[in-house]
């Protein structure tokens, strides 16, 4: 019984991912009809975040995801925040690594 | 909803659930306009029918009503709140009577368009599916592009996040197995 449930998690997970990668496709392509004025950089930078601060069923959200060029720069806002998520994670572990060394080599010293 | 629903409804309200006290008519009848997407939105969540809001709001109006009668002084936030849980609650036990998990489409349905179809096919499935997607259901799928958890989503929907995800896979695996039995696909893009 568990191991159907997962089973059936994971293709809804799979399932999910591609429907989500035929609707961008869809928005880029200019098929999806927006409804009001683009958002401002900020907002999208919020949203690209995924702050907890927006409200998710403002017409603002609704139209970056079906506007070709608020999505085309939020994929960008998106990408960008991943490497600076990444770049931090990199110099938290330099710097882990760095500690224990020091800490390593004063106990030796000592 | 059709307009002429929506009148009928706003009439109903005003008429059948009246305190017999103008303010108090006034609270309850903004409270209630209020309250009518989540009506809506619990409908399609915990009952797979859309229709069935009519019944979740006019359970919760008759509530409040008594409600609003015995404390006349209370804000109208507090009311949409009231009705707002009443009408939850009333749903999820109307869904616990209808026998938990109403099937609709299979999980083979899933599976089916995730191996079986060549690209060309897969992608007028998909064209044909998410221009058939209810609102909520194309809101939810919009909020999980944009990269919220299904958590963040019901949160803000004031719902259960298992409740929100069981609906929106429902509605597809609804759609999906209807669109595999009809045949009726579009022309690829």
């Amino acid at each position: 019984m568990r191991l159907s449930w997962r089973q059936s998690s994971r293709s809804q997970d799979r399932f999910e991912k591609e429907i989500a990668q035929h609707y961008q496709r869809r928005v880029l392509a200019g098929v999806v009809v927006s409804t009001g004025p683009c958002p401002d950089e900020d907002f999208l930078r919020l949203l690209a975040k995924r702050s907890k601060r927006l409200e998710l069923t403002g017409p603002k959200v609704d139209h970056a995801a079906s506007c070709p060029l608020c999505m085309k720069r939020l994929l960008a806002l998106r990408q960008e925040y991943h490497q600076r998520c990444r770049m931090w994670i990199v110099a938290g572990m330099i710097a882990g690594i760095l500690l224990v060394g020091v800490a390593a080599l004063v106990i030796i010293w000592h | 909803m059709p307009p002429t629903d929506r009148v009928r409804q706003e009439l109903r309200w005003s008429s059948v659930y009246s305190t017999g006290n103008a303010a108090s008519d006034e609270k309850l009848e903004a409270a209630c306009k209020a309250s009518w997407s989540y009506a809506s939105l619990c409908a399609w969540t915990y009952l797979n029918d859309i229709d069935t809001a009519h019944d979740l709001i006019d359970h919760a109006i008759e509530n409040a009503s008594r409600y609003i009668s015995r404390h006349p002084e209370r804000s109208v936030d507090k009311l949409t709140a009231r009705i707002k849980s009443v009408i939850r609650r009333r749903a999820k036990q109307l869904a616990a009577k209808t026998g938990r998990e109403l099937s609709s489409g299979l999980l083979v349905d899933l599976e089916h368009f995730l191996i079986a179809p060549p690209v060309a096919e897969q992608r007028a499935y998909a064209n044909e599916l998410l221009d058939r997607l209810s609102p909520f259901a194309l809101s939810v799928l919009k909020w999980r592009w944009v990269g919220y958890s299904w958590r963040e989503i019901a949160k803000q929907l004031k719902m259960d996040h298992t409740a929100v995800r069981r609906a929106y896979f429902r509605e597809i695996e609804s759609l999906l197995h209807n669109l595999s039995r009809s045949g009726d696909l579009l022309e690829c893009d």
